[in-house]
């Protein structure tokens, strides 16, 4: 009698103890985005309301209009918006329109070799997000292998026209994920109970498998707006003094300590920023009403015509792909590009401060990252999902809108809070570089949250109640249940943290400091300093690391996933 | 012409999977018929050959005397239902039946008349303005066999189309596609794997098995008089006994058993079988001698109208269903002896 009445006691100290972990842990978190997320975004915007004297480089602290009216005045500024509105605008209907035919292609169709295309789509993840205009410039520029080599042509790829196509380029993957996921997960039965209601194969397509896909296309573009608007590297490299949101914000922070002007372009850029976050989180959870859970993978074979034109069309775009990479590789291995085809590795000998070990440097830091991220976004993943605390709605809201802030702006909000005259926190932590990981981390949060969440939602409740009636409090629950079954979404986060941290140039551009270089920062430098050979050295090495660490990662993954039971 | 579908020598192989196999079926104008077996005996493979879905790899399908293999779906004028609705989300209820009569060219003015006869037919008139997802699975249901009817189809095929439904509501529906069938006199082809669906539903039943006819029968011959032992498994619950039968007896490992109708088999290793309801119970102080055997009652089940009652003898398990209202008067419990009786005239003999 007295044992079981102190086992009630103790198992009731477990329950309010594990109540208070979760407020602690949750709590955290929350504290962190706020410090991270919330503080250096609303102080943009506070300074950019703020009135500043350009000679003296300093903000008044009185509150003002003046900043914007000034950029709506001056025409050139402007033009910067309208030119942003429009590289977006065309890059999202290309990239729509091309990934939708692609995905089409890999989810409809019995087309064969449909893995290897998948992957070839994937490519452009693995390179910094300049890789595109590099070989662009490198193939049309006005010394390119196509354009000066073969055509003798005056005309040349720089400007807008270049930046769209670099943008197409680089947010392909993004879409194509988006619209195969869409389209194999819509029921191919519809099509069939369309046919047998007599409608042909074409009438099909438009009136079922486009409505019904309708969402998830929506929500690609919104997707491919929102990274072509605030994407920095490419029309740095490619733009040649067609000026965009991204690039101004630039310009006016390093070329000539305008933070004035660069925190309101900055507010500028996350209005449509915001608006296509918004719009993208909004359809894809209109995309995911409209999944069936019945849906079927099977299709029917293919007519040999269909076939034929979604075999060619896809390796179009795949060879497409490949060259990009290929140029590149091949260019850190000739002498001069155009003039001297001579093997070499002298590119490979990087004349920047920090030399190779900039690679090194960013290969650590993404590893870090990785790791810290993965845990992070599935602890916060499970508190939000599985523990549901009374906090949970903010904390998921904090959780899902760095997505909707650009990394160029999450960057120079750091550097005025965290960086200041009287307060540098990576001083304060002995140059390490503290800001660049937080930054990564908070700007990658979105995807990572999400994902967590949809691998808490496939583990069924009952493996946490059954772990807590067995006498296991919320630590070894979450250690000895919880995580063990999340492997393999632990890993696929951990991944993409490692990506994003390897070839990101916007959210680290401005947090880069004397002690700490890294490798996708230097490739611009390179580039811009005319060493185009060994930005193209760095960009291969870049590539070659993600890969080889995917690989590694990949095998752990593979052995995981035999083991992992989820419902 | 009263053979109205025909599937002559139909094989289908995927790869090296061999799914249908050679089989032969004639569909009579009007007749309900059902395809049963459990999962991957190929019956939902023969269903969408002839939807037009898959084609044939070997065989024809014939229908009113012209070989259609090569007809597409949107030709055969077959309307489909199938087990995951596929009704299409982004468009109202109303408007998924006036689908296949826009397809089908009617004239504008009667789409909508069409649309509410048929609607009003299902009972889901006052939905029409809905969207799918906002109706319980069983009006999906309802919906898409308006939207396969709508268009006056000559064939109505049927993918399991109440597996994804609560029992009551199967039952209830099951009723309804009856009805709606026997009225309209429309020929159908249905799918199950669920043998009470099939034997309640159909005029005829096609078990299959390994992508292989086993029996083509009315629903009560199917029952009664099973011509495999796989059918007798299947199809309801059976108790075997294998064994050596010679001159009426059955040696097997634990008893002899009297039969006195074995189908012509005289002699031979084979398999008797014998319907839990068929077994009587013998009330104490009875005198039968033959088949009789003593076993130890080891479960009961209350099911309702009947209690299954489960017998050991040796290693031996023989389940019996008697009346719930004989239960109740004989005051069984678990655990203690009871002595059971075979009538010898309501075994099937199968060869081994």
């Amino acid at each position: 009698m007295s044992t079981i009445s102190t086992n009630n006691l103790q198992s009731k100290k477990k329950i309010f103890e594990d109540k208070y972990i979760v407020y602690i842990v949750g709590g955290l978190i929350g504290i962190f985005l706020l410090i991270f997320l919330a503080l250096p975004v609303l102080n943009i915007i506070r300074l950019s309301l703020t009135e500043y004297l350009p000679k003296q480089h300093e903000f008044t602290g009185k509150i003002t209009l003046a900043n914007f009216i000034d950029y709506f005045k001056n025409p050139s500024m402007v033009q910067s918006l309208l030119n942003s509105l429009w590289i977006a605008i065309w890059s999202m209907l290309f990239t729509t329109v091309l990934a939708f035919i692609f995905a089409y292609g890999l989810t409809r169709t019995t087309i064969r070799w449909k893995k290897a295309l998948y992957y070839i789509a994937m490519v452009p993840l693995v390179a910094p997000s300049m890789l595109q205009a590099m070989a662009l410039i490198s193939l049309f520029g006005s010394n390119g292998l196509i354009t000066a080599g073969l055509l003798n042509t005056e005309w040349n790829i720089y400007g807008p026209n270049g930046i769209i196509i670099s943008e197409v380029l680089y947010c392909f993957p993004h879409a194509m994920v988006i619209l195969y996921t869409t389209l194999s997960a819509v029921d191919s039965r519809l099509d069939e109970a369309a046919a047998s209601l007599g409608a042909s194969g074409l009438s099909s397509f438009f009136k079922i498998t486009i409505p019904t896909a309708r969402y998830g296309i929506f929500s690609a573009a919104a997707l491919v707006f929102n990274l072509a608007i605030t994407d920095f590297g490419n029309p740095i490299i490619i733009g040649r003094g067609y000026k965009v949101l991204s690039t101004e914000i630039y310009l006016q922070v390093i070329g000539m300590q305008r933070f004035d002007l660069g925190t309101t372009v900055a507010v500028i850029l996350m209005v449509p920023s915001i608006l296509a976050f918004l719009l993208n989180y909004y359809f894809t959870k209109k995309s995911a009403s409209m999944i069936s859970s019945l849906a079927n993978p099977e299709i029917p074979p293919s007519r040999p015509a269909k076939k034929w034109i979604f075999t060619i069309y896809s390796w179009f775009i795949a060879f497409v792909l490949l060259s990009i990479v290929g140029v590149i590789v091949y260019k850190s291995f000739v002498k001069v590009w155009m003039y001297n085809w001579t093997p070499t590795l002298s590119h490979f000998n990087f004349r920047i401060p920090g030399g190779m070990g900039v690679l090194w440097t960013s290969l650590w830091i993404s590893l870090i990252v990785g790791f810290l991220g993965a845990f992070l976004t599935m602890l916060n993943g499970y508190i939000i999902e599985k523990k549901n605390p009374f906090f949970a709605q903010p904390l998921y809201l904090f959780s899902i809108i760095p997505a909707a802030i650009p990394g160029l702006v999450m960057g120079l909000g750091y550097i005025l809070i965290f960086n200041t005259r009287f307060m540098n926190l990576d001083d304060i932590l002995y140059g390490m570089p503290l800001l660049i990981i937080i930054n990564v981390l908070v700007s990658n949060f979105t995807l990572g949250t999400l994902s967590s969440i949809t691998n808490m939602k496939n583990i069924d409740n009952s493996m946490d109640e059954a772990a807590t009636s067995l006498g296991a409090g919320i630590t070894r629950t979450f250690m000895q249940v919880i995580f063990p079954l999340s492997k393999v979404s632990f890993m696929s986060n951990l991944i993409y943290y490692f990506m994003r941290s390897m070839v990101t140039v916007s959210a680290v551009i401005f947090l880069i400091s004397p002690d700490v270089h890294l490798a996708a920062v230097s490739v611009i430098n390179l580039e811009k300093d005319g060493k185009d050979g060994s930005s193209a050295a760095m960009s291969t090495l870049i590539m070659l690391v993600v890969i080889l660490v995917l690989i590694v990662f990949g095998f752990f993954t593979r052995k995981k996933k035999e083991m992992t039971v989820i419902e | 012409m009263s053979n109205n579908l025909i599937l002559k020598d139909i094989s289908k192989s995927f790869d090296k999977f061999q799914a249908v196999e050679k089989i032969n079926l004639e569909i009579k104008k009007g007749e309900f018929l059902t395809l049963l077996g459990p999962s991957g005996c190929g019956k939902t493979t023969t269903l969408r050959m002839v939807a037009g879905f898959e084609a044939p790899t070997s065989g024809e399908i014939i229908y009113n005397g012209k070989v259609i293999n090569d007809l597409t779906p949107q030709k055969r004028n077959f309307g489909i239902v199938f087990q995951s609705y596929a009704l299409f989300p982004h468009m109202k209820v109303s408007e998924n039946v006036a689908f296949g009569l826009k397809m089908h060219k009617y004239p504008k003015d009667k789409i909508e008349s069409r649309v509410d006869e048929f609607l009003d037919i299902v009972g889901l008139k006052k939905h029409k303005h809905k969207y799918p997802p906002e109706l319980s699975g069983g009006m999906q249901q309802r919906v898409a066999l308006a939207r396969a009817l709508a268009p006056s189809p000559e064939v109505l095929l049927l993918d399991e189309p109440l597996s994804a439904l609560d029992a009551k509501i199967r039952v209830k529906l099951r009723a309804e596609i009856k009805e709606l069938q026997t009225e309209l006199g429309i020929t159908t082809i249905y799918v199950t794997h669920d043998q009470e669906e099939a034997l309640s539903i159909s005029d005829r039943v096609v078990v299959m098995n390994h992508g292989r006819i086993e029996q083509i029968d009315k629903p009560v011959e199917i029952y009664k008089k099973p011509t495999s032992r796989y059918v007798a498994d299947f199809v309801g619950t059976s108790n075997f006994f294998e064994g050596e039968l010679n001159d009426g007896i059955l040696k097997t490992k634990n008893c002899n058993i009297t039969i006195n109708n074995t189908n012509g088999i005289i002699a031979g290793n084979v398999t008797a079988a014998i319907r839990p309801e068929q077994i009587e119970l013998i009330p104490e102080g009875a005198k039968i001698n033959e088949n009789v055997i003593e076993g130890k009652l080891i479960v009961i089940i209350y099911l309702g109208l009947i209690v299954r009652l489960i017998i050991r003898k040796n290693d031996h398990e023989i389940i019996i269903d008697i009346l719930e209202k004989n239960f109740t008067k004989l005051e069984l419990e678990r655990g203690q002896n009871i002595k059971i009786h075979f009538p010898p005239t309501d075994f099937l003999i199968f060869n081994n």
